[in-house]
């Protein structure tokens, strides 16, 4: 899901960055209204320990498969819409800067996808459902399930679309939406099954804290 | 799946360890006193995404070759092994869209090469495909070899200086370098706490089971951080810290991070010229 450098023409580069950083300067806004001093650390280290959970392996099927979690649904559930996409674009910072997980120019594009996409997508998703079920810790964990699933799915759409567009990957949106989005669509129960799992985890634990402020 | 629990342990600790590894390695050779070392990080910003969209415009072998050693030679100037270098940038991301572009040359229309026969079928090998195949593999290679450069040459509070300097939000800033220091913290809270629960375990464990042991450990893990947030703010405040940080940096634009900046943005201009046919080169230079 992370697109590396030299995969996307370059008005698509600047496309996803201006569109992202509309998103950011919203992000910005709604946070300094928001958050309070003692917010910021807990904040931070928050965005740590989901960046620490993304180096998880799942094992996900025969043959030793696995797969990684992106958690943008599930930073958006504690921290609201906007908070998951700050939150997520540190944790691509840091990837894209020490890892070489997704390209320095990508930067736009991806946080755009696992950042804007999945986080918004993720959070309403959960809020919708768990509140049409009753709001009971069982329609909590349903809201997070799909939220966690749907979230990726459109998340590798976008990523689809956007190498798709662009010239310079050898193949058409005919073939790289349909790949992109099914193979996601069904890593994506893996995604939605751990968010679900992790919130039903604190629902049991500390549920206060799904009640913090959400950005 | 009898081994679920204990090969999602071990495949975990391995990835912390390895990208804890990494990120040692990154931070000593930033440290090293080469060429792009001593550029300011902004100048360098500058320069690598100007020439990666470069880059991304190029078609033609040549060209892409000339950058690619433009790369390599700012890498020996920085003081990065040649070996290093070219494994580093070439393992992984470039050998992985090589199997993304591997149908190219059998389903690309144009003029045929060579076939090959496969159990009765003839399967035609276009030039066309095959130099589509070449190009895109080559320009990943470059992008990914420019990004690498200015990734290992910066050290991570030059990097949050520089974007302090560029107006990016101070509590961004703030997040991401809070965020930077506690990962490992918690990647190595994370697996302690794995490794407790597998050297419990009394016998196999089904599938379902250790999802749900992972994804506890996760929860787990965000309550701890929310604790452990608390006692950091506490600590901060005790120290003084008033919901915004000063960052004190001796960032400046010198004469030579200008005369770097100018000179390899200089450098796109005879590249550009080949590609649009303007310089004159031996014709079989040009596919």
């Amino acid at each position: 899901m992370h697109i590396p450098d030299g995969y996307l023409d370059a008005w698509v580069l600047v496309l996803f960055f201006v569109l992202t950083a509309i998103m950011w300067i919203l992000a910005f806004k709604r946070a300094n209204s928001v958050m309070e001093e003692r917010h910021i650390p807990l904040f931070a280290v928050l965005t740590a320990a989901v960046f620490a959970a993304q180096m998880i392996n799942w094992p996900v099927g025969p043959g030793g498969t696995t797969a990684h979690l992106v958690g943008g649904a599930l930073l958006a559930i504690f921290l609201g819409p906007f908070g998951g996409l700050i939150a997520m674009t540190v944790i691509l910072v840091i990837q894209a800067f020490f890892f070489g997980d997704g390209g320095i120019t990508a930067l736009g594009a991806n946080v755009w996808n696992m950042g804007v996409v999945d986080c918004f997508v993720g959070y309403y998703l959960f809020k919708i459902i768990s509140k049409s079920l009753g709001d009971t810790p069982r329609a909590k964990t349903i809201g997070a399930f799909v939220g966690g699933w749907i979230g990726i799915t459109l998340a590798a759409f976008f990523c689809g679309l956007q190498i798709g567009i662009s010239t310079v990957f050898p193949y058409e949106i005919s073939v790289s939406i349909p790949v992109m989005t099914l193979y996601h669509c069904l890593l994506g129960l893996i995604e939605g099954l751990i968010t679900a799992l992790v919130i039903t985890y604190v629902l049991k634990v500390r549920p206060d804290l799904l009640e913090l402020p959400k950005i | 799946m009898a081994m679920g629990l204990r090969r999602m342990v071990h495949l975990s600790v391995r990835e912390v360890l390895q990208k804890f590894r990494d990120v040692m390695f990154q931070d000593r050779i930033a440290r090293r006193e080469g060429l792009l070392q001593s550029i300011d990080p902004r100048a360098k910003i500058v320069v690598i995404v100007a020439l990666i969209f470069t880059a991304v415009f190029l078609k033609k072998i040549v060209t892409l070759v000339a950058i690619l050693f433009l790369a390599v030679l700012l890498a020996m100037l920085s003081k990065i092994s040649l070996r290093f270098f070219l494994l580093r940038t070439f393992v992984f991301i470039p050998l992985f869209s090589a199997v993304i572009a591997i149908p190219l040359p059998f389903i690309v229309g144009g003029e045929t090469i060579t076939s090959i026969a496969l159990g009765g079928i003839l399967i035609r090998v276009s030039r066309e495909g095959l130099l589509q195949m070449v190009q895109f593999i080559l320009r990943v290679w470059v992008c990914v070899s420019l990004s690498v450069l200015l990734v290992l040459t910066t050290t991570w509070p030059k990097l949050m200086h520089a974007l302090a300097r560029m107006r990016v939000p101070r509590v961004f800033v703030l997040i991401a370098d809070m965020t930077y220091r506690y990962l490992f913290y918690f990647a190595d809270m994370l697996y302690k706490m794995l490794l407790a629960r597998e050297s419990r375990l009394t016998g196999p464990i089904g599938m379902m089971d250790t999802m749900k042991t992972g994804a506890s450990a996760v929860g787990a893990l965000l309550v701890r951080a929310y604790e452990h947030g608390e006692r950091v703010y506490l600590a901060m405040k005790s120290r003084g810290f008033c919901g915004s940080i000063e960052i004190l940096d001796n960032l400046t634009l010198r004469p030579r991070d200008i005369t770097f900046m100018i000179l390899l943005i200089l450098s796109i201009i005879p590249l550009i010229l080949v590609e649009v046919h303007a310089l004159p080169l031996p014709s079989h230079l040009l596919i």
